[in-house]
């Protein structure tokens, strides 16, 4: 199908460790269309993050073991070079990380970062390089860009950081944008500077976003499908607003009623999800999450399908295919 | 009031660095005049992007850093200027949890021994056989056999109850808080939090909850303190700082955060309030009001006179242009 620009088709990420075998990702499989923006929920530990770094070929861990197919515009990125691979990144997917204190090197300015990425994948000239930097800048709203561009990381804030990165990762008009909490680091005023960028940006250059976090309330705000992730597996994909009004899997209710929330009125108790997330270290057999799940029963015992309708749109648990919901 | 357990009267913190060559030094005015009240049992939440000073005035309270100026009055008593020798018998009274489960818990010492540490210190209990150790092992949620182990057994969310019941083994009766829960995941957040609540409402402990996450606090406090650039904006109930803010700050942070219910957001989403640009620094604040930088209102005397808390009902304010 033309309109699928990223397929991702039973993706495992496994890494050898001294303890063994740690499944970070197990049979992921989801697709994004052009314009589209795709929020990956999951907490700590649920692969999400592991899962988006194999699918831009980031992982180079000699213990790690990655198979199944990563389909960008039909062709396999998993089968790829190095250097095929170097001429997608950054020009074709772009990445934007969640720490911007880490992800820009301090010895070099902001703007350096800029041309080096535009002149990595286009002959372009250093004025030339230099005054796109600028526009860049001022697209992604930093004050005085021709000052700033000759800045150095250090003389920037947290939510400015964040701006440079974006306008880095926007610099060659990607196809697809991958965010990886962008904004968890900041604070609520920038992120929702950080988020309204995101959103107009995407209107701008009809781009796709992938974004990964653990808020439900970014992912109520920037995207249009839902894939919820746990200890490695999907647990559920749906479109925005039928999994915010109506969640399939216990653990996505779990975790929206979990969340303390401004809009609500005050409940003398939060509902919680017992027990801890799952070790990917030991893996129970069946469903990962049956150890803290209040519907757990003997079926569990054994791995759920994820049974999807004709969208790609469902939930793996017993409870669904039983029709016994609770 | 008589059941009132702390007063602060304007607190100032004053840092000072070497930053500025030639001798000269940077003074970075961390706190500016912070006062309020907290009653016995209550829950006060703090909260403010970083660099307004919260985690400062928590650390303050408890003692772990010493105020410039200004009076601490805890029971009747200016701890504001006690030697660390004269806070020692307090600081039983006042417990301190931290933000990060990992950095907090001493690796070589048991649970056991961690949470029997502060009975030891402070003479309430000879060794970690006390049973008052076990018992508090277990009200935190934790099985008692996880006394014997260590704190890299556990995750996050077991070592920040390990925490917790480090805090509250000697029955404190003022605890400060400094982000608990933003190191957990939501999940395991959500059972902290209840587990916060049932011990306050179980020991009568008063909270004074910093946190950058104005969900959390609106769920866990009963009065919140907004803070911004080391002064308090407004302070109120929950309910009045929530449904009725009236600082243009509180108004826009509340405003920011993004609901967890698609339809309310595209609802909010045409009203919202983004605030342009960065936290001045602290180093060198706006003359006036230290928001008229970033505010939609700001006039002529916001850049001049400087807005004072004004009290109006249970709620206070400081702003030249309240909202209605």
């Amino acid at each position: 199908m033309a309109e699928k620009l990223l397929e991702v088709k039973n993706l495992c990420v496994s890494f050898k460790t001294r303890k063994g075998v740690v499944r970070a990702v197990n049979n992921l499989s989801f697709s994004i269309n052009h314009g589209e923006v795709l929020g990956i929920v999951g907490e700590s530990g649920s692969g999400k993050s592991v899962s988006m770094s194999a699918v831009m070929g980031l992982i180079k861990d000699e213990n790690a073991e990655i198979t199944g197919e990563v389909l960008f515009n039909g062709e396999d990125l998993l089968k790829k070079s190095d250097e095929e691979l170097r001429a997608i990144r950054g020009k074709d997917i772009a990445m934007v990380f969640q720490d911007p204190m880490t992800a820009l090197t301090p010895v070099y300015t902001i703007g350096w970062h800029i041309r080096e990425q535009l002149q990595l994948h286009s002959n372009i000239s250093d004025k030339d390089a230099k005054a796109r930097a600028i526009e860049l800048l001022e697209e992604v709203g930093i004050p005085d860009p021709a000052k700033r561009v000759n800045q150095y990381p250090h003389e920037f804030s947290g939510g400015m950081r964040q701006r440079a990165i974006i306008a880095m990762a926007l610099s060659l008009n990607p196809k697809l944008l991958i965010a990886d909490e962008p904004t968890t680091a900041l604070d609520v005023t920038i992120q929702a500077q950080i988020l309204d960028l995101l959103e107009r940006l995407r209107k701008t250059h009809d781009s796709s976003i992938i974004i990964i976090t653990h808020d439900m309330g970014v992912i109520s705000e920037l995207s249009s499908e839902v894939l919820v992730m746990y200890a490695g597996r999907m647990v559920e994909r749906s479109t925005k607003s039928s999994l915010f009004a109506n969640p399939q899997h216990p653990y996505t209710k779990g975790l929206m009623n979990s969340v303390p929330r401004v809009d609500r009125a005050r409940t003398s108790r939060l509902e919680t999800i017992s027990g801890q997330p799952a070790s990917l270290l030991n893996l129970p057999s069946g469903c990962a999450f049956s150890s803290r799940c209040s519907s757990a029963h003997a079926a569990c015992t054994e791995q759920p399908v994820f049974t999807a309708d004709s969208n790609g749109y469902g939930a793996a648990c017993f409870l669904l295919t039983e029709g016994a919901r609770s | 009031m008589s059941n009132e357990i702390l007063s602060v009267k304007n607190i100032r913190k004053i840092y000072e660095s070497s930053g500025g060559g030639f001798g000269r030094k940077n003074t970075v005015s961390a706190l500016d005049g912070v006062s309020f009240n907290l009653v016995q049992g209550e829950t006060l939440g703090i909260v403010g992007e970083s660099g307004c000073g919260k985690s400062t005035l928590g650390r303050i309270i408890s003692r772990l850093d010493s105020p410039t100026a200004g009076e601490i009055i805890y029971k009747g008593n200016d701890i504001a200027k006690k030697s660390l020798a004269e806070m020692r018998p307090l600081r039983k009274e006042i417990q301190f949890i931290f933000q990060d489960p990992y950095a907090s818990l001493n690796p070589r010492m048991t649970v056991r021994q961690i949470v029997a540490e502060p009975l030891i210190v402070h003479g309430m209990a000879k060794d970690d056989s006390d049973p008052q150790v076990d018992e508090m092992i277990e009200l935190c949620g934790l099985s008692r056999e996880f006394g014997n182990r260590y704190p890299h057994e556990f995750s996050g969310g077991q070592r920040q109850r390990v925490g917790i019941a480090r805090a509250l083994v000697t029955r404190p009766k003022l605890v400060v808080l400094d982000e608990p829960v933003s190191a957990l995941d939501v999940s395991v957040q959500a059972q902290i939090l209840n587990l916060l609540d049932d011990l306050r409402e179980k020991f009568g402990f008063s909270y004074l909850f910093v946190a950058h996450d104005l969900s959390v606090v609106s769920h866990i406090s009963a009065r919140v303190a907004v803070m911004y650039l080391g002064k308090i904006v407004e302070i109120g109930t929950r309910e009045e700082i929530f449904n009725n803010p009236k600082h243009p700050y509180t108004k826009a942070l509340i405003s920011a955060v993004p609901l967890a219910n698609p339809k309310l957001e595209r609802i909010r989403k045409t009203s919202r309030i983004v605030l342009t640009g960065d936290v001045p620094s602290p180093a060198n604040p706006p003359s006036g009001c230290r928001f008229r930088t970033r505010c939609w209102k700001a006039q002529e005397a916001c850049t001049t006179t400087e807005p004072l808390l004004v009290t109006s009902g249970d709620h206070q304010v400081a702003c030249h242009f309240p909202e209605k």
